[in-house]
């Protein structure tokens, strides 16, 4: 039986708020630019209902819009958080996760974003390189850098 | 790479109920403002609907008598000065005849008749004092008898209605004029 629209937008709100608020937060450091990304994301799906070609191109699209919509934000200032370490910090201790996460916060977008959909998302490399729109090789690329850094500050180099 | 615990504590991070309520408040008014446009947008069809159907079906008045290539109208056109007449019209001083061209443009179909004299098609051998046309028709009337103690009459009946035009003397002119009554 087809569900009616309500029940498909909260179906489809249920299945991605989590995921893109977590991931805005960690781009924006700050818990109401968060909610505000996300925010927009969701009023630009509203406003114009794309058609989707099956889930990956809807979680793909979901993702990637609000990664987008973040960097957008911090460019146009837009964002409330101005200190970057002490947010992280702060965000990563309100939220109750530890010192690793709190320096996965810190790392580049270039870095983070990768590190975030695969080992905290749980997204394959492939589907990661779909989402991000980059080739398979430069995710395992960026991921291997991306340990580098996290070794290198937790081992005190 | 990393711990289960960090993992599990990253994923307890919850979007706000605030968030909730504020895309509902705003897909409501997406919704509303949609509607509103479908409605209005119906609205005008039904509007534009009831425009075409009472256009298609209100009586359209394209019946009209011309002479010399002008419309009769209520003002009168002059056939022919008195004592000196239209080069198109015979001339008259007494009881006479006259031919007086003319042509009924219509795109319905109406019945002509005249009071005094009768209707001749140019081309044809009908004369009568009643004809029936539904189309544009050049027809002469010709007019028998004294213009100033007759009243000569031509009467177009359409459907209900009824166009009357009359041959009268118009003193101000002093001319004999053809007028729609």
């Amino acid at each position: 039986m087809k569900s009616s629209p309500a029940e498909q937008f909260e179906h489809i709100y249920s299945k991605y708020c989590d995921t893109l608020y977590r991931l805005a937060l960690s781009h924006l450091l700050n818990k109401e630019d968060a909610e505000d990304a996300v925010h927009d994301v969701f009023v630009k799906y509203i406003n114009s209902p794309f058609h989707f070609f099956g889930e990956e191109h809807e979680k793909a699209w979901f993702i990637r819009v609000t990664i987008n919509h973040c960097h957008d934000m911090r460019r146009k200032r837009k964002v409330r958080s101005h200190s970057p370490l002490d947010e992280a910090h702060e965000i990563a201790v309100e939220s109750g996760v530890g010192e690793f996460t709190e320096s996965v916060f810190n790392l580049e977008d270039t870095y983070k974003t990768p590190i975030l959909l695969h080992y905290y998302e749980g997204y394959s490399v492939e589907e990661t390189a779909r989402i991000m729109r980059i080739s398979v090789s430069a995710v395992k690329m960026r991921l291997k850098r991306a340990r580098e850094k996290l070794k290198s500050e937790f081992s005190g180099d | 790479m990393t711990d289960k615990k960090e993992i599990e504590a990253y994923l307890s991070i919850k979007a706000p109920e605030s968030l909730k309520v504020r895309i509902e408040t705003e897909r409501e008014r997406s919704r509303s403002k949609n509607l509103a446009t479908v409605r209005s947008f119906y609205a005008l069809a039904a509007c534009l609907a009831l425009v075409v159907i009472v256009f298609l079906f209100l009586p359209m008045n394209n019946t009209s008598l011309y002479f010399d290539g002008n419309k009769v109208t209520s003002k009168g056109l002059v056939l022919g000065e008195v004592p000196n007449t239209n080069a198109r019209v015979m001339t008259l001083s007494t009881a006479s005849s006259v031919n007086i061209p003319l042509e009924i443009k219509t795109d319905k179909k109406v019945k002509v008749s005249v009071t005094n004299g009768f209707l001749a098609l140019p081309d044809s051998e009908i004369i009568t004092q009643e004809i029936e046309i539904d189309k544009d028709t050049s027809l002469v009337w010709v007019a028998e008898g004294d213009f100033y103690l007759q009243e000569y009459n031509l009467i177009i009946e359409k459907e209900k209605e009824l166009i009357c035009y009359s041959i009268s003397k118009d003193d101000k002119r002093n001319s004999i004029i053809l007028s729609e009554k």
